[in-house]
C-alpha cells in the first residue's frame, strides 16, 4: 500500500462516487419513493386516511345519532335524502352508525394488532436471539398455537372469556401472535450474525440491551409490513366474531354486529346488510393494498 | 421417505400433547365456576353438584387431564350438556357435512385459482391479468359472511335459483352410506339427489372458497412468473416445444411447490371459516355445531370439536409436506 497520496484522482471514479452518493439514501427513503410511485398502495393509503379522518370527525360527519332512534315508524327505510344509506330495524340511521363504527374498527385494529405485535415480537426476538433450548420451547409453543385454525381459536377464547368487544380484541390479538413471532425470529436470526451486533457485544453490551437496541430495531421493516397486513385481518376476524354475536354487543355500531342484526330482514331491507359489509370490505382492502405496497417497497430483493 | 414419515409422526406427539393441554385448559379458563357458567344462574345446588361430579371438576387438574387424555385415546369425547348425546357420535354425523363442503370449496378454489393464476402469468399485464388480480385482491379482503348473505339475497331471494340453506331439500330422499351426500347420491345412482345436493353446495362452497381461491391465484401467478424467467423454460421454448406443454409440463410443475404450501395452509383456514359459512347457510356441519355449543355454553362439545379440528389440521399439514416430495424430488428428507 502506497503512502503517497494520489495527486490526480481518476475523474471517472470521482463521478461514479458522486452519483453513488446522490443515489444512496436510506431504506425508508427508498421505500417512501417506491410507495408514492405505486398506484395501488396510494389507493390503500387514501382508504386508510379516509377511515382515520372519519373516525376523528365522526360527530361532524354523521347526520344522525348512531344509537338513538326517533320512532319505530322509521324502521327499515330505504336509502333516501334523509337517510342516505337507509335505516335499520330500530329506525337508526345506517350511515351515521357506519361513520361511528369506524372508531371501533380502528380501536380493534390497533389494540388487537398491538397485542399480537408486542407479544409476538418479544417471543420471536428472544427465540431467535438466544437460540438453543429457549428457541425450541418458544417455537414449539408457537407450533401448538398454529395447530388451531385462527378464527376457531378466537371463538374458543371468546367462549371462555365471555362475549364482548374487549375479549374479542384480546382473542384476535392472541391468535395473531404466531405470525409475528415467526417473522421476527427469522429476521433476528439473520441480523444477529452481522458485524455491528458482534461489535455491540464486544464493547460489553448486555444481551437485553443488544436485543432491544440493536437487533430488534433492525428487524423493523418486516414487523411493520406484518402489522399493516394484520390490521386488515384483525378487523375482518373481529367483525366475524361480532357477526356471530361473540364480539361487540348492541347497541354498539360495530360493522359485523350491524350485519348480524340486519340478517333477519335480508329479504325486505338488504341495505341493512349491504352497507356495513361494504365498509368492512373497503377498510380491509385498504390495509391489504397498503400492506402489499409496503412489502414490495421494503423488500430489498425488488430494488433492481 | 418412510423413515421421514415415521419421524414426522413422532414429531407430532409433542404438538398433539400441547394441543390437548390447551383444549383441556379452555374449560378451566372460564372465570368462576365452570359448572355454574354452563348451567346458568337458575340451576339448583343438586344440579350443580351433579354436573361438577360428571365433569370431574372436583379432582386435581392432573387427574382430570389424565382422564381427558385417556378418554380421547379411547375415542370417548364426552357427552353434550345440552343434548345429552355422545359427542363422538354427533361428530361422526357432522364431520362428513363439513368435509364435503370444505373439499368442494377447495376444489373450486384450486381449479379456478390455478387456471386464473396461470393465464394471468402467461398473459402478464393483459386485461385478463388486471381483472383477475383485482378480483383476487377483492377476494382476500371480502368478509365471507357478507358475501354469503349477499349471494343469498341475489340468488335465493331475488332470482330464486339456489336454495338458501341446508344440505338437501326435504322432498328428496337419499339412502346414506358415507354421509357424504354427493358421494352417496353417485353410489346409489340417485341423480335427483345429486343435482339437489350440488345446488345446495354451490353458494356455501363459493363463499368458503373465495379467500383461498384469491390467495392461490395470486401465488400461482407470482410463482409462474418466477419460473418462466428460468433458462430451462427458454430452452424448452427454443427447441420448439408446444406452448401448452411448456406451460403445464415445465413451468407449472415447478411453480406448484409454493402453491401447494398455500393450499395446505388454506385447508386449515377453511375448517375455521366453516363456522361462519355454516352459520349463514344453516349447514349442519361441525362449524355450526361448535358455534351453537359456544352460544349454549356447552363446553365439552367446544373442547372436543376444537381438538378434533386441530388434529385434522395438523394431519393436513403433514400431508402437504409429504406431497412436496412428489412435486420436487430434489427435496431430501433426513
Amino acid at each position: 500500500m502506497s503512502l503517497q497520496p494520489n495527486p490526480l484522482p481518476d475523474p471517472k471514479l470521482a463521478e461514479a462516487q458522486e452519483t453513488n452518493q446522490s443515489k444512496s439514501s436510506s431504506l425508508w427513503g427508498d421505500a417512501f419513493s417506491r410507495i408514492v410511485k405505486s398506484k395501488t398502495s396510494l389507493i390503500g393509503l387514501c382508504i386508510i386516511l379516509i377511515l382515520i379522518i372519519t373516525a376523528i370527525f365522526a360527530p361532524l360527519i354523521a347526520t344522525h345519532s348512531p344509537t338513538d332512534y326517533a320512532s319505530l315508524t322509521d324502521r327499515y327505510q330505504s336509502p333516501s335524502s334523509e337517510h342516505i344509506l337507509g335505516t335499520d330495524e330500530l329506525g337508526r340511521d345506517i350511515f351515521s352508525r357506519i361513520v361511528f363504527g369506524s372508531r371501533i374498527s380502528i380501536q380493534i385494529g390497533v389494540i388487537a394488532v398491538g397485542i399480537s405485535m408486542i407479544i409476538g415480537v418479544l417471543l420471536g426476538g428472544i427465540a431467535g436471539y438466544f437460540g438453543r433450548w429457549i428457541d425450541q420451547i418458544i417455537m414449539r409453543l408457537i407450533d401448538i398455537m398454529m395447530a388451531f385454525p385462527s378464527i376457531l381459536l378466537a371463538i374458543a377464547l371468546v367462549a371462555v372469556l365471555g362475549p364482548n368487544l374487549r375479549n374479542a380484541m384480546i382473542a384476535v390479538g392472541i391468535v395473531g401472535i404466531p405470525q409475528f413471532a415467526r417473522i421476527v425470529r427469522s429476521a433476528v436470526l439473520s441480523v444477529k450474525e452481522t458485524e455491528y451486533i458482534e461489535a455491540a457485544r464486544a464493547i460489553g453490551a448486555k444481551h437485553g440491551r443488544t436485543l432491544m437496541q440493536h437487533v430488534l430495531p433492525n428487524c423493523l421493516a418486516p414487523i411493520i409490513v406484518q402489522a399493516t397486513l394484520s390490521i386488515g385481518t384483525a378487523i375482518l376476524d373481529a367483525a366475524g366474531l361480532s357477526f356471530l354475536g361473540l364480539g361487540a354487543q348492541p347497541p354498539k355500531p360495530e360493522w359485523g354486529a350491524m350485519l348480524s342484526d340486519g340478517r333477519a330482514a335480508l329479504q325486505n331491507a338488504p341495505w341493512v346488510v349491504a352497507f356495513p359489509g361494504m365498509a368492512i370490505f373497503l377498510v380491509v382492502l385498504g390495509f391489504n393494498l397498503f400492506g402489499d405496497g409496503l412489502r414490495d417497497a421494503l423488500d430489498p430483493r425488488l430494488k433492481q | 421417505m418412510l423413515k421421514y414419515i415415521v419421524r414426522r409422526l413422532f414429531m407430532l406427539i409433542p404438538v398433539l400433547i400441547g394441543v390437548s393441554i390447551l383444549t383441556f385448559s379452555l374449560i378451566h379458563l372460564i372465570p368462576g365456576d365452570p359448572a355454574r357458567s354452563m348451567l346458568g344462574d337458575k340451576a339448583t345446588e343438586a344440579q350443580l353438584e351433579s354436573l361438577q361430579e360428571e365433569l370431574g371438576l372436583n379432582d386435581p387438574y392432573i387427574v382430570q387431564y389424565g382422564r381427558f387424555l385417556g378418554d380421547i385415546v379411547q375415542g370417548d369425547l364426552g357427552t353434550s350438556i345440552q343434548s345429552k348425546e355422545d359427542i363422538a357420535l354427533q361428530l361422526l354425523h357432522k364431520l362428513p357435512a363439513t368435509i364435503e363442503l370444505t373439499i368442494f370449496a377447495m376444489i373450486l378454489a384450486v381449479v379456478v385459482g390455478i387456471v386464473a393464476g396461470v393465464i394471468a402469468a402467461v398473459k402478464q399485464y393483459s386485461w385478463f391479468d388486471n381483472i383477475s388480480m383485482t378480483g383476487a385482491l377483492f377476494g382476500v379482503s371480502m368478509p365471507i359472511f357478507w358475501l354469503g348473505l349477499m349471494m343469498i339475497f341475489v340468488f335465493s331471494v331475488q332470482l330464486q335459483l339456489l336454495p338458501p340453506s341446508g344440505r338437501m331439500s326435504s322432498s328428496i330422499e337419499l339412502e346414506t352410506i358415507t354421509n357424504f351426500f354427493l358421494l352417496d347420491s353417485i353410489l346409489t345412482l340417485n341423480w335427483a339427489a345429486f343435482k339437489d345436493t350440488f345446488f345446495h353446495l354451490l353458494m356455501p362452497g363459493i363463499a368458503l372458497g373465495t379467500i383461498p381461491m384469491a390467495i392461490i391465484a395470486r401465488m400461482t401467478r407470482s410463482s409462474m412468473l418466477e419460473v418462466m424467467k428460468q433458462d430451462y423454460i427458454r430452452t424448452a421454448d427454443a427447441k420448439g416445444l408446444k406452448k401448452h406443454l411448456v406451460i403445464f409440463q415445465h413451468a407449472l410443475k415447478n411453480a406448484f411447490l409454493p402453491v401447494l404450501t398455500v393450499i395446505g395452509l388454506q385447508f386449515g383456514l377453511l375448517l375455521g371459516g366453516a363456522v361462519l359459512t355454516e352459520t349463514i347457510f344453516s349447514w349442519p356441519g361441525v362449524g355450526r355445531y361448535v358455534y351453537l355449543a359456544v352460544l349454549g355454553r356447552d363446553y365439552p362439545v367446544v373442547q372436543s370439536t376444537i381438538l378434533i379440528i386441530a388434529i385434522i389440521f395438523v394431519m393436513v399439514n403433514l400431508l402437504t409436506d409429504l406431497l412436496y416430495k412428489y412435486f420436487d424430488p430434489r427435496i431430501k428428507y433426513e
